[in-house]
């Protein structure tokens, strides 16, 4: 009786889903997140009579498969915008567009959506632009952007090229000819997530665009604000009560198999 | 009639044992690092069936009317090595190891060498880094861990204010099936166990490995050898039934 694990496929399946969709949810807040959505696929059909095309000698053209139940065939991340909010914080910013900030990890290259910078205090003494958890933000010349040691961050400002300058005391802006690296991929869905908010590049996604040279779309930079989560409350709500009731019926079906088998054994008293 | 009805007692024995390594790993589907067991059930070997006395064209033969099985039994029970969940728990002494690969322990009780996926580590009263039973933790040189205060980086180097002072003696197998499980989480290789050198581990530290048994499957399992079971019951009875109407029946007067 095969019902019996198709339907566990199908429970399997759904818990995938509801795990997916919770961390969604659970993510909702946090800055620059994409969605993620499980995709099926069903599995391998057995033939339990072959498609013939034999006149009165055999079936007529129609075949007897059944399948094998299903399996999840992909997680893929969405990458439409997120909502752009104020904050009052002068070193945030949003990117208005499909554009990634370049990050120096160590050893390779992040990259990332997530624009809440701040400043801090390199080997050396000078400050850079970081991300939140000390990493620096790279320029085009994938050098760290040093503020001089003078200038208080919240006199630091980002144009929506991405050039960084600063409001010296006279209150004239002086630009430091660094301009913030931001990055385009042909295929973003194949970026890998490494968590806290850094995405990878891989063969899938494409090898990182600069946009200096020029793209067709190219992104802005907004200072001052930032880019919430895609993840829309309702959309995920559908989804976690379509995914339960799936389960649900997966599980009747398991019932019922068992059930058929119980009637069965029982045919003999 | 009785060679039947042993057939199918011996079909209920063994999905009885099948049951028994269902409700094993139901029962330690909550045990850290624990790996589900599996069980492969085959059939007998299958024996040849004759004729006692064919008579036909009135020349004696026994032709063979083909191959007969008596049954089947539990051949293997395996341990299935597939990674489980991570659950964060932000505690510096514990670790998981993402991968293949197996933490060193040396066992409390007997001086052995055994091998444990079991990251929650604890200190012992003399300041060694142990399971949570007490069995010391080895570093690369076999010796126990006796650092405070440190930090694990992703080859298993302990990290003291970012100075490598040591590291974690993983151990991989070319073949893991050939370990024994021994009870509190814990390994035992056999001779036939091949030491794999070339092997680079990859740890993370505030993490622990949950069980990788899925729910969902062993209900499904037990289910069916349930049914098994019930099926094979009928058909004791049906034996049963068949032997009274021989014995009590057949040479009534």
């Amino acid at each position: 009786m095969r019902a019996l694990w198709t339907a566990a496929s199908g429970m399997k399946a759904q818990q995938l889903n509801v795990d997916v969709i919770s961390n969604n949810i659970s993510n909702i807040n946090t800055v620059g997140y994409k969605k993620q959505r499980a995709e099926f696929k069903d599995m391998l059909y057995s033939n339990l009579e072959r498609v013939t095309i034999d006149p009165g000698n055999g079936p007529d053209g129609s075949s007897v498969q059944v399948g094998h139940g299903v399996r999840p065939s992909a997680i893929s991340k969405l990458y439409s915008n997120g909502a752009l909010y104020k904050t009052d914080n002068v070193l945030d910013v949003a990117l208005d567009g499909r554009g990634f900030l370049a990050v120096d990890a160590g050893d390779e290259t992040l990259y990332t959506r997530d624009g809440s910078l701040k400043t801090s205090v390199m080997p050396n003494g000078s400050q850079a632009l970081t991300t939140q958890d000390g990493h620096y933000i790279l320029d085009i010349e994938n050098q760290p952007i040093i503020i001089p040691n003078n200038v208080p961050s919240h006199k630091i400002t980002i144009d929506e090229q991405g050039n960084v300058g600063y409001i010296n005391e006279t209150g004239n802006s002086i630009d430091l000819n660094q301009r913030l690296q931001i990055v385009q991929f042909d295929n973003s869905g194949g970026l890998e997530s490494v968590g806290t908010n850094f995405t990878r590049p891989t063969a899938v996604s494409g090898d990182p665009i600069i946009e200096v040279s020029g793209v067709d779309t190219p992104t802005k930079v907004v200072q001052g604000f930032l880019e919430a989560s895609n993840v829309e409350i309702a959309d995920e709500m559908v989804n976690l009560i379509i995914a339960q009731r799936a389960y649900d019926m997966n599980s009747k079906a398991v019932q019922t198999a068992d059930q058929m088998m119980e009637i069965a054994n029982n045919l003999r008293r | 009639m009785i060679r039947g009805l042993y057939t199918s007692a011996w079909g209920m024995l063994t999905q009885a044992n099948v049951m028994d390594v269902i409700t094993n790993n139901l029962a330690n589907a909550n045990t850290t690092a624990y790996k589900k067991d599996g069980v492969v059930v085959k059939a007998f070997e299958q024996m040849l069936t004759q004729h006692i006395e064919n008579t036909n064209n009135k020349v004696k033969s026994n032709p063979s009317i083909g191959n007969m099985s008596l049954g089947a039994s539990v051949t293997e029970i395996y341990t299935d090595f597939s990674q489980g969940m991570i659950e964060k728990t932000d505690n510096p002494l514990d670790m998981m190891i993402q991968g293949p690969g197996f933490f060193t322990v040396l066992s409390e009780k007997d001086g052995q060498v055994r091998y444990t996926r079991d990251g929650s580590f604890t200190w012992s009263t003399e300041g060694y880094l142990v399971t949570k039973d007490g069995d010391l933790v080895l570093d690369e040189n076999h010796n126990p861990i006796s650092f405070t205060d440190f930090k694990v980086d992703e080859q298993g180097n302990l990290l003291q204010s970012d100075q490598i002072i040591g590291k974690i003696l993983i151990t991989n197998f070319s073949n893991p099936n050939t370990l024994k499980k021994v009870g509190h989480n814990l390994y035992e290789a056999s001779e036939a166990s091949n030491f794999d050198n070339n092997f680079k581990p990859h740890i993370l530290q505030g993490v622990v490995e949950r069980s990788n048994v899925s729910a969902v499957d062993e209900m499904i399992n037990m289910i069916s050898c349930m049914r098994a079971y019930e099926t094979n019951s009928k058909a004791v009875k049906t034996h049963d039934e068949l032997l009274a109407k021989t014995v009590n029946e057949v040479g009534k007067v």
